[in-house]
């Protein structure tokens, strides 16, 4: 539990069983009244936003959440396993927390993995990726400037779309928040 | 003696630069290492010379002070002008009530009783307190026939700190002898006008005069509820907000901040009039509706984003016993909510009791005016420290 005066932004407190962080917070004390705090929420797990308002008295509980850096290991079935890089702890991730992101989980890709009550609820993946293509159309020299592109598979399975001059073998930047190309890299 | 005092970096080419421009190093001083800083004065004559305290003090530039208040914010200005700002706007303010035949009042800060308002947490200062509002020693003054006075002071209220609340911040309260609300109105209009018309405001507020809502109106227009004295459920169920149990005190400022607040100021500043008479304060109730009390609020939009509740004024309540009654009855909900009681104030109410002029007064937030006409979004921005900085 906690008091109203310790609503601040990045709290991370328990609404109808789900954890939200506070991503902004007002105090306001109109007319020499009630004081409250409103505040935007967000749901860790869905992402979507609220505003809510609470009063002085009324009292908030914590939601019990830890980030934790793990490295993904593997995939066994419907399951993805992730080790504690400080204790080893291994842990196994349903592909519904994942959900699209697990086109760009390589073998040791290091996540920030949120933790509510002890389990994993969400995965944060960095924000750029490395990946080999394993298959895509041969490279058409000199073409760099059209912007003209074609799809590429990738290590995963994941497909991008890369511009023509881009060749099987080589490896790609991409940007997960959008799933898009970003450079050729060299290995 | 140094007729120019400015920080300057002095620059790798052997070149210091000056306010009059580039100066070789070795005109100022041999001791000079590349990359120093300092204070450059020029003496008057011409000569540039760079402070001994800067030379030896080998600290990075620009250090962190000079930072703070020269680091442009968002709007490509720096804390240093807000500051210059606010100190011509505290003149013209001055200058508003000196020509209006007001005279200005010094308090003292440091009170035995800081009032017993229901949410009111003060600082205590030894066993006494830092006073949350100048109001009771005003009105001792006012009993005592001062006549019309104003003062600039600071406040202090705990626990209030956000982007529009300082624990300690600085109040402008004024009384109008013989004037009713209706003219303190008036009055507030004018000085906005007065400032606006004598100085140069990045934000200025509309031209008044500005509409005058009794919170009745305000209620029914904004949160479609008919009927200010419902019990708490059917106050929040006509404004259309979940019932869960509280007070008709709760339900009331519930209504007030989920539906009212965000919305007075959409075509400018507004004054609130008529408040509920459970939240007359110090204002007297009024006298052909007892229902309500005498008390007004200004509100305006902040051109940063939202609003800001700029000043609270009263129909003073001069009536001594009333005035104790009243007290007594705050005093009782304080312990009933286990807040912290505070003493009363003797030495105002036996004022009331001797007699003082029919007087109407309020209190204005001068931070959140200047912050509002600077069009700042955060108080820190118009102060010199706020509490964190310290």
């Amino acid at each position: 539990m906690a008091s109203m005066s310790d609503l601040k932004k990045n709290l991370k407190i328990l609404i109808d069983g789900d954890p939200y962080v506070v991503v902004e917070a007002q105090f306001v004390k109109p007319g020499k009244g009630t004081a409250f705090t409103k505040c935007r929420i967000k749901n860790l797990i869905t992402g979507s936003v609220l505003e809510r308002t609470w009063r002085s008295n009324e009292a908030v509980d914590l939601a019990d959440t830890e980030n934790r850096k793990m490295e993904f290991l593997y995939q066994e079935g419907e399951h993805y396993v992730f080790m504690d890089r400080e204790s080893y702890e291994q842990f196994h991730v349903e592909a519904e927390v994942l959900g699209d992101d697990t086109r760009w989980l390589i073998d040791n890709l290091v996540t920030d993995v949120l933790f509510f009550n002890g389990k994993p609820v969400g995965v944060e993946l960095p924000t750029f990726v490395e990946m080999q293509i394993v298959h895509c159309e041969p490279g058409v020299r000199g073409d760099t400037a059209t912007g003209a592109s074609k799809p590429a598979t990738l290590i995963t399975g994941a497909t991008v779309n890369v511009p023509l001059f881009v060749n099987e073998g080589e490896w790609l930047k991409i940007d997960t928040r959008t799933g898009e190309y970003v450079e050729r890299v060299k290995k | 003696m140094p007729t120019d005092l400015r920080p300057g970096r002095l620059i790798a080419d052997r070149l210091a630069q000056d306010a009059a421009g580039p100066v070789p190093l070795d005109a100022i001083s041999p001791d000079i290492a590349i990359g120093d800083w300092g204070w450059l004065s020029t003496d008057g004559q011409g000569r540039t010379s760079i402070s001994a305290a800067a030379q030896a003090t080998r600290t990075p530039f620009p250090g962190d002070e000079w930072a703070r208040l020269h680091t442009p914010d968002r709007s490509g200005r720096t804390r240093l002008e807000a500051l210059r700002f606010r100190a011509r706007i505290l003149r013209r303010v001055r200058e508003f009530f000196d020509s209006r035949g007001f005279f200005e009042v010094e308090t003292p800060l440091r009170v035995p009783s800081p009032g017993v308002e229901t949410h009111l947490s003060a600082l205590g200062s030894d066993d006494w307190f830092l006073s949350p509002s100048p109001e009771f020693q005003m009105k001792r003054l006012l009993a005592g026939g001062s006549g019309s006075i104003y003062q600039i002071c600071r406040a202090f209220r705990r626990d209030e700190t956000g982007a529009r609340h300082n624990p300690e911040f600085t109040m402008l309260e004024w009384y109008s002898v013989g004037a009713d609300t209706d003219r303190l109105r008036d009055e507030v209009e004018a000085l906005i006008t007065f400032v606006q018309q004598r100085e140069d405001v990045p934000a200025p507020l509309p031209e008044p005069p500005y509409p005058r809502w009794t919170m009745a109106e305000a209620f029914s227009r904004l949160a479609e509820v008919d009927d200010l004295f419902a019990p708490p459920e059917a106050l929040l169920a006509q404004a259309g907000l979940p019932t869960r149990p509280m007070s008709w005190e709760e339900a009331f400022f519930t209504v007030f901040v989920e539906k009212i607040e965000s919305r007075l100021c959409e075509n400018g500043p507004l004054f609130l009039t008529a408040w509920p008479a459970p939240m007359a304060s110090l204002a007297r109730l009024l006298p052909d509706d007892p229902r309500f009390a005498d008390r007004f609020e200004f509100f305006a939009p902040n051109p940063a984003g939202g609003e800001l509740e700029l000043a609270n004024g009263f129909g003073e309540l001069l009536d001594a016993e009333l005035q104790r009654a009243r007290s007594l009855d705050e005093l009782a909900h304080r312990r009933a909510h286990g807040a912290p009681e505070y003493p009363l104030d003797e030495k105002f109410l036996s004022a009331l009791a001797e007699g003082c002029p029919p007087v109407s007064g309020i209190a204005l937030g001068l931070d959140r005016l200047v912050m509002l006409w600077w069009g700042a979004a955060h108080i820190r921005q118009v102060l010199t420290f706020a509490g964190d900085e310290l």
